[in-house]
């Protein structure tokens, strides 16, 4: 049986790969496309997609620079974005005790 | 296959399972953000050589003084930082804990370098390396703290304290070579330890 109800988690960031860059980005403080793009192993273009749909929510920012010449572009959690992450593991937490209780309430 | 073994697309979990997979990416991306321990190896090696060079000089008046460590200190801050810089470039990611890592010791290397030049022209004189030795154990101290280390906090921090202890119960020129022994000890073994570490978590 599954007590997870979908609709209660932000929409955002319920995707895998958008979750893998938020939880990613939670614990760091600067990330690079390419270091995200191999940790998750994502196509660029799949990636692209996703860190641009949290850019649009204002969950993450970004910042364009060259390094020895290379463009670089690395990506920050926002404070609304750790704002939404945080929610979204509280909610997840919630989401866990509540389906332990419906389960320890059908064994009685 | 990408490190994380990210499923690319959207599949239904359960809470406990997605819980999961938000600590185990949180717990991979702050191991890769950990340093490569290149710094300790670097100022263990540099300052054994230069503690040594010093009580050579001392025992056969060669008057190096305060140029060796002036240009010892110099080359050291110099070589820190571009060592520093070429770790952030090369993991592609900075953490609060890798900025806090490099705050810790920036602090604790300008104060021995203020003990050592300021505080050996004025009151410390002979105990400017058991002050020093002090401050080292304190720096190691808290980075096992952010590490997450015990051995690093009580190997290298104790180390650290107690030859701060003996240089200044047993003062003299010979605390140079205690210096020498504590930084191999103490500060290159550590380096060692950690650079093989990462290299494991690299590889991995």
């Amino acid at each position: 049986m599954n007590d997870f109800d979908y609709q209660q988690l932000d929409d955002i960031i319920h995707s895998r790969i958008r979750l893998a860059v938020m939880a990613l980005l939670a614990s760091l403080d600067t990330a690079e496309f390419t270091y995200i793009r191999e940790k998750i192993g994502a196509t660029d273009g799949n990636l692209s997609i996703h860190l641009k749909k949290l850019e649009e929510a204002e969950y993450i920012a970004v910042t364009k620079t060259f390094v020895d010449r290379k463009p670089v572009t690395m990506y920050t959690l926002n404070k609304k974005g750790r704002k939404a992450f945080e929610l979204y593991v509280e909610r997840l937490e919630q989401l866990l005790k509540q389906s332990a209780q419906v389960s320890v309430k059908g064994k009685k | 296959m990408n490190d994380l073994q990210i499923e690319t697309h959207d599949l239904p979990l359960n809470p406990a399972d997605e819980l999961a997979f938000i600590r185990r990416i949180m717990q991979d991306s702050r191991r890769t953000a950990v340093d490569n321990g290149m710094n300790y190896m670097f100022w263990g090696v540099w300052t054994a050589l230069s503690a040594i060079v010093s009580y050579c000089s001392s025992l056969f008046h060669w008057r190096l003084g305060w140029y060796l460590w002036g240009t010892v200190i110099s080359i050291g801050w110099l070589v820190s930082w571009l060592l520093i810089r070429q770790n952030r470039r090369r993991a592609g990611v900075t953490s609060l804990a890798g900025n806090l890592l490099v705050a810790v010791w920036a602090g604790c290397g300008i104060a021995s370098t203020l003990v050592g030049f300021v505080g050996g022209m004025t009151v410390l004189g002979n105990h400017i390396t058991g002050v020093i030795a002090l401050i080292t154990g304190t720096g190691f101290y808290i980075s096992g703290v952010l590490y997450g280390s015990a051995w690093l906090r009580y190997y290298a921090a104790l180390g650290w304290w107690c030859t701060g202890v003996l240089m200044f119960l047993f003062p003299g020129t010979h605390v140079l070579l205690m210096l020498a022994f504590a930084m191999v000890v103490f500060q290159l073994v550590p380096g060692i330890v950690l650079f093989r570490q990462w290299r494991q978590e690299q590889a991995a």
